[in-house]
């Protein structure tokens, strides 16, 4: 079977200054995270790095609000874009960090996995607002 | 139970902008760390009156393993007298840990010294070669290596030193005393343990044994560095009672509401390996003995 596989990396991105968002900065896109990513993938594996992952990848969806964002790459380079992920440093000139929660084949499951995540972090707030 | 065994207690220089202590062990129980160590590193003659200069003791409410580490930078050999089991002032770090600067320490390092880690400067040039012989001896002796992950994220060329450095590496120990750890100045620099292991798949390990070089490898360094503090030949060692914690008390067995409170001692033994049970049974029928 010539079938394009996919996987799903599931992230969140933590910024330094997470406590108060400034109204005045714009909220991050999609398209913001993809050029990051485009540009990790350049610095750190040059135009292979760039050839291999063109035609796959793309960032599904991104939240400003829960910092959780999904993107597809195909599956034989997967680690590669996992690694250029792990070295950013910034995005959009704030720094930040990205975290991989869950890597698939398919978006249900991370879809799951985001519904939990989402699910623990409120009960964890609840925590704390109630201490 | 991920560890993260190397996070700087002060920086090394003016110039390095170093984050708060508290930030970066709140952003690692964030990642779902469970243990951390303080690093302090020291360059110099190894004396015989260091004191411990990490200070744990306000920290104690966190929900994370805080372990101290003393890191010493090895330019000489007749440097090194201090480091011998008898230096008690060495004993109140909790793990001992060494860089070599040139070829001669590295391999003084690998064949006698009594040390847990060998740290190597990842982000530039090693100035010696690694040859499988010396290194395979470090391995035999249980001594691990160290990869520090922070300097690629800081840099450019360092994480093409580090990339280079940590593949020679993997390709000399075959693999095994490998341990990965942070060394990062600032939050910014920690990463989540899965990608850690995704980092350690392009230094050529595979992932479980890149998943080891996060837990169980550096388990067995906090095991290893307990055996060469706390006994004799690796053999015994005696604990009171009362240090053990909530969770280890399955190890004074069944009839511990028998025993006095306090005066009485029990042997644990410090080994990495399972224990037999029969060699359990009758070495503490010996102790007991012992004590009548």
């Amino acid at each position: 079977m010539v079938r394009l596989k996919h996987r799903w990396i599931l992230f969140e991105t933590l910024f330094e200054n997470t406590s108060h968002q400034d109204t005045s900065i714009d909220p991050l896109t999609s398209h913001d995270i993809y050029i990051t990513v485009k540009e990790s993938i350049q610095l750190n594996f040059g135009d292979y790095g760039r050839g291999c992952t063109s035609s796959s990848l793309n960032v599904k969806y991104y939240s400003p609000h829960t910092n959780i964002g999904l993107l597809r790459v195909s599956r034989d380079y997967y680690r590669m874009v996992w690694c250029a992920l792990t070295f950013i440093t910034q995005i959009n000139s704030r720094s930040c960090t990205i975290r991989v929660l869950h890597v698939g084949g398919t978006i249900k499951q991370c879809q799951k996995l985001v519904i939990e995540y989402d699910r623990e972090q409120l009960l964890e707030n609840e925590d704390l607002n109630d201490i | 139970m991920f560890y993260d065994l190397n996070l700087p207690y002060r920086a090394q220089h003016d110039l390095v902008n170093q984050d708060d202590l508290r930030t970066r062990v709140d952003m690692l129980i964030k990642f779902g760390y469970q243990v951390v160590a303080y690093n302090h590193v020291v360059t110099g003659k190894v004396s015989s009156n260091e004191t411990n200069v990490i200070d744990i003791s306000d920290k104690k409410k966190t929900n994370i393993e805080q372990l101290t580490r003393l890191t010493y930078i090895l330019e000489d050999i007749s440097q090194n007298h201090g480091l011998t089991p008898t230096n008690n002032a060495l004993a109140t770090y909790d793990i001992l840990a060494v860089r070599p600067t040139n070829e001669k320490t590295f391999q003084n390092a690998c064949n006698t010294l009594e040390i847990d880690i060998i740290s190597l400067e990842m982000g530039s040039r090693l100035p010696f070669y690694l040859k499988h012989s010396i290194v395979g001896l470090a391995i035999e002796r249980g001594i691990f290596f160290e990869i520090s992950y922070a300097p690629a994220i800081r840099d450019s060329t360092s994480r093409r030193y580090l990339i280079s450095n940590a593949q020679n590496l993997v390709r000399v120990s075959r693999g095994k005393n490998i341990i990965i750890t942070s060394e990062a100045q600032r939050a910014m620099e920690l990463r989540g343990p899965y990608d850690i292991v995704n980092l350690g798949t392009i230094m050529g390990m595979n992932q479980a044994i890149a998943k080891e070089c996060i837990t169980t490898n550096c388990r067995s360094v906090v095991i290893h560095a307990a055996t060469r503090r706390n006994t004799h030949k690796a053999v015994v060692s005696f604990d009171p009672i009362t240090s053990l914690k909530s969770n280890e008390l399955w190890k004074v067995g069944k009839d511990k509401k028998s025993l006095p409170t306090g005066k009485s001692k029990k042997a644990k033994r410090m080994r990495p390996n399972t224990d037999d049970d029969d060699e359990d049974e009758s070495e503490s029928s010996q102790l007991q003995n012992m004590d009548m």
